[in-house]
């Protein structure tokens, strides 16, 4: 009797430790798949080492001077054109880069200045500059709102704006490229942007 | 049972060998970076020189000359610093025409027209029997173009001489 109670109760133990040990694998599968704070934090890191190799990598900052916004106007020279093209230009006229991004607005009618040659005379013996009988430059003056820090300048679109950086201009009723030649901070003491 | 769950609890906290390599990595990573690319920490870069680097940038408006200032940083078109404008100067731009007697003659453009302008940059370069570089790796030397520019002008700078810097 002693013995089948005996036999019973091993049974019985035997039965219950598979059943913990069938839930312990359990659980342990459970956890394989659990977020625990060391995934969160190697999750974290990788984001903000993808973050810094982009900030670095960029050609717009991310983090540090990212560039405040300044109001500037800025004139670009377009050499060699049919004069005629100067009443296509009017003041008030959005102005789009070749990219299409808005790139500031025209604040005073085109100056026309003349398209000069020059040349060598060997008869004379020296140099001679004359004027272009057809053509003209253009300088078209914009005002425009764009971002400003020490290292890129002055930005606005995406487009640099820098003296003696060529820059397309698209109008309304006229397109062309031309030279940076001159850029004002309005409100600057001095003239010139430095 | 309630030793169960606490022996759940600690293996879900357990950080094991690996993981303390892994962060030790990324954290000693992105300190790096971040030192490297925010200071000018001499002991993460490779060796480098101060050297005087002269200049001409050809046919300029006359005009973009006032916007160039002693002490202005120069940077190459990747943003790169290369150094700092420590002299510049112009001359009349010039051309090259035929003369009375057929010749190639050197002229000049007339004033307020364009320029040639020349200048020497003082920055720290890496020196080794290759030459001078960058940080970056780019070749400074004479016969070199390089699109640089400062914070308001955008310049062709070609190189024509690179020497030590008698400021070292």
């Amino acid at each position: 009797m002693n013995e089948l109670k005996n036999s019973t109760d091993s049974d019985s133990r035997v039965g219950q430790r598979r059943l913990q040990k069938a839930g312990a694998e359990t659980k342990r599968a459970e956890t394989n798949h659990r977020f625990n704070i060391l995934d969160v934090i190697l999750i974290l890191m990788a984001i903000a080492a993808i973050w810094l190799v982009i900030a670095v990598y960029s050609p717009t900052r991310i983090f540090g001077d990212s560039g405040k916004k300044v109001q500037i106007t800025y004139t670009v020279e377009i050499i060699g054109v049919d004069p005629a093209l100067a009443g296509s230009i009017a003041v008030g006229d959005e102005v789009v880069n070749a990219e299409n991004f808005n790139i500031g607005r025209v604040i005073a009618e085109a100056e026309v200045a003349p398209y000069q040659i020059v040349s060598y005379d060997p008869a004379a013996g020296e140099v001679i500059m004359s004027d272009h009988p057809d053509l003209v430059n253009l300088l078209i003056t914009m005002s425009a709102t764009v971002s400003s820090d020490d290292v890129n300048g002055y930005n606005v679109s995406g487009q640099r704006i820098a003296v003696g950086r060529n820059i397309t201009l698209v109008m309304s009723a006229f397109e062309g490229a031309g030279q940076c030649i001159g850029i004002n901070e309005v409100g600057a003491t001095e003239g010139g942007a430095k | 049972m309630t030793t169960g769950e606490k022996g759940d609890a600690g293996k879900t906290l357990r950080i094991g060998v690996l993981d303390i390599v892994i962060i030790v990595a990324v954290i000693a990573l992105i300190v790096v970076a971040l030192v490297r690319y925010t200071t000018d920490a001499g002991w993460l870069t490779p060796n480098r020189n101060d050297c005087s680097i002269s200049f001409t940038v050809s046919g300029l408006r006359y005009t973009a000359f006032d916007t160039l200032q002693k002490g202005e940083t120069v940077y190459l078109e990747s943003g790169e610093a290369i150094g700092i404008l420590n002299e510049a100067g112009f001359t009349p731009a010039l051309f090259y025409a035929a003369g009375a007697d057929g010749a190639i003659i050197d002229a000049h453009y007339p004033e307020n027209t364009l320029i040639d302008v020349n200048g020497v940059i003082i920055g720290k370069f890496v020196s080794n029997n290759n030459g001078y570089f960058t940080v970056n790796g780019v070749h400074i030397c004479p016969g070199v173009t390089l699109k640089a520019h400062t914070r308001t002008t955008d310049l062709v700078l070609n190189i024509t001489a690179v020497a030590p810097s008698a400021t070292n």
